[in-house]
């Protein structure tokens, strides 16, 4: 009967093998197994001896089949990642990884990929890059490494908002964004450790998910958090941050009181800062500036203010000035004035969270705003241009790896998002058809010929977002083949 | 990939470097004060006095370099380009700065 249950077991845990990793990780994972048995069984006779009999069906199973699973599945790669990795010892990392049934063979290079990542180790020659999940996480290491944050960002979107079937290895989302969180963690940067986490899994992960929910202000459970902090990996190097945690939680049952009524001279930049559109816009383009958000009815709020502050008196004191300092172009420096004050409330409005009005939606005495509004739509128009650009069907101006590609699709995929948002779909649609549609479609086909598996991975992203976009716009025969186009390149990764 | 904070980060820079900030000096400050300013921090620069090497702001303190100072005169001598600076620090005035 414990035969027959084993065999049943294994099969079936071949079987799931075999479809999340292929054949290579079974064979693999049945050799490191009968290894494990044999040790096992050895172990078991001796101890069977020793307890001459009294050993229970359970103990029994768990000797048998819990521990050669254990020891051949997660012990190689636990050992090389929590014992050998910190050492910094590669080649005994990789081998541990390839030791394990979690991992595809064809993964290996880009583990290698990773590994060397966490040494800013730069990336091999183009041939030898596979755009897939471990690469792309090594490349928001690498990101890291380099304190190119908005890259990283766009990277965990990306990785986040995934299509249903693109292959995310279960290690990598347990590894690769544990070394991602706790990146930013180390930075005290709690809204990115929450955005990373949502696409991980595993202990650390978890317990550092609900480290920057107690951190930036959440309801937390304490009881989840010291759970989480026992069964997680560094407890010694996290102790004194949950110790804080829990002694906050415990103190926080008192009411907040206000803040103190202000006082000069704070008080005094507070009021200035509300009467002059000058000293509002340059502290608007500091909060932006330290990427704090900014909301777009602040926006166009000083907007308003600058329509007021630029008015003919004000402009006609600033000409009056121009004459004293013998400035002969007065008006023309008024209206250059005027430009770099729209250009900058541009680059505001740009990152701000909120819709934009419409155009020619603001009064007769609002034409900065229809004109920031027109200025907003030209800048997102010309980002969608410039994000383009690389994504040439032309080999010789091509990315020099799939990866590369990708990330160079990202921020195209990013423009058109912020397009559509502000602009809306209509002038999107006009967009798709005269620019992005066939120049995407040109430059992904060329990825596929040239470089085939290699950036099968990306290319079913891309023609999965095409068939995506083209469905939204209407574009009916174009989301269908684009469908199918990224269920052939899925069908190679 | 090109990034808005980088735009942002450089707008940002650009006003707390007015040059009038740099030099300590109000906007109705004549050319010879310009000069006179400027050649008295340069002066302390070189000898390396530490209440010459920040400035204020309404937004708080930056650092000051003998290069930022020559680059502020220069800008003001230039009438044009004083204008749209002295334009711009008009808008804190009255605040006290450095708060």
């Amino acid at each position: 009967m414990i035969y027959l249950l084993s065999a049943v077991v294994l099969a079936a845990w071949a079987a799931a093998l075999w479809r999340h990793n292929g054949g290579g990780a079974v064979a693999r994972g049945v050799l490191l197994m009968s290894l494990a048995a044999t040790g096992v069984r050895l172990l078991a006779g001796n101890v069977g001896v020793w307890a001459e009999g009294m050993l229970d069906v359970g103990i029994a199973l768990l000797i048998t089949i819990v521990l050669p699973v254990w020891m051949c599945v997660y012990f190689p790669t636990w050992f090389a990642w929590r014992v050998l990795q910190p050492f910094g010892l590669r080649p005994a990392v990789l081998a541990g990884f390839w030791m394990s049934a979690l991992v595809r063979r064809r993964d290996i290079p880009s583990i290698r990929i990773f590994l060397g990542a966490l040494r800013n180790v730069p990336f091999p020659s183009a041939s030898l890059v596979t755009a897939d999940a471990w690469t792309a996480l090594a490349a928001a290491v690498q990101a890291e490494h380099q304190r190119a944050f908005a890259r990283v960002d766009a990277i965990i979107e990306a990785l986040t908002h995934l299509p249903s079937e693109t292959r995310f290895p279960g290690l990598a989302r347990q590894v690769g964004v544990e070394v991602l969180a706790r990146r930013a963690a180390s930075r005290r940067d709690w809204a990115a450790v929450l955005r990373m986490t949502r696409i991980g899994h595993g202990r650390s992960v978890r317990f550092l998910a609900l480290l920057a929910q107690a951190e930036s202000g959440m309801s937390f459970s304490l009881g989840r958090l010291r759970l989480a902090w026992i069964l997680a990996p560094m407890r010694i190097r996290t102790y004194r941050q949950v110790r804080a945690l829990a002694q906050l939680s415990q103190s926080r049952a008192a009411i907040t009181p206000p803040p103190p009524q202000l006082k000069t001279p704070q008080a005094a930049l507070e009021i200035a800062v509300f009467s002059d559109a000058r000293l509002r816009h340059v502290r608007l383009l500091g909060a932006a500036a330290k990427g704090q958000t900014i909301a777009m009815q602040e926006v166009l709020s000083l907007a308003h203010a600058w329509q007021k502050a630029l008015d003919g008196e004000s402009l006609a004191r600033l000409h009056a000035r121009a004459l004293e300092l013998d400035v002969r172009n007065g008006a023309q420096q008024a209206q250059t004035v005027k430009a770099s004050v729209l250009q900058e409330l541009t680059e505001l409005a740009d990152v701000a969270v909120g819709d934009l009005p419409p155009l020619g939606g603001g009064s007769s005495t609002d034409s900065l705003v229809d004109a920031l509004a027109h200025s907003v739509q030209n800048h997102l128009y010309l980002k969608v241009d410039k994000t383009l650009a690389p994504l040439d069907a032309d080999p010789a101006k091509r990315a020099p790896h799939p990866l590369a590609a990708w990330e160079n699709w990202l921020a195209l995929r990013e423009a058109v998002d912020r397009f559509e948002q502000r602009v809306g779909q209509d002038a999107l649609k006009a967009l798709w058809y005269s620019q992005i549609r066939d120049r995407v479609w040109g430059w992904a086909y060329g990825e596929w010929k040239e470089r085939g598996e290699q950036s099968g991975w990306a290319m079913a992203i891309v023609f999965d977002w095409m068939a995506d976009q083209a469905e939204v716009l209407g574009d009916l025969p174009a989301a269908a083949i684009n469908r199918e186009n990224a269920r052939v390149a899925r069908l190679a990764v | 990939m090109p990034s808005d904070d980088i735009c942002l980060e450089n707008c940002y820079a650009r006003h707390l470097e007015n040059p009038f900030l740099v030099l300590g000096l109000a906007p109705v400050a004549s050319g010879a004060d310009v000069e006179r300013t400027g050649q008295k921090l340069l002066a302390m620069l070189a000898a390396g006095l530490i209440e010459a090497e920040n400035y204020t702001t309404p937004f708080g303190p930056a650092m000051r370099t003998a290069e930022q100072v020559r680059w502020a005169m220069a800008e003001l001598r230039d009438p044009c380009r004083r204008l749209g600076h002295e334009w711009w620090a008009r808008g804190w005035q009255g605040v006290e700065v450095g708060t």
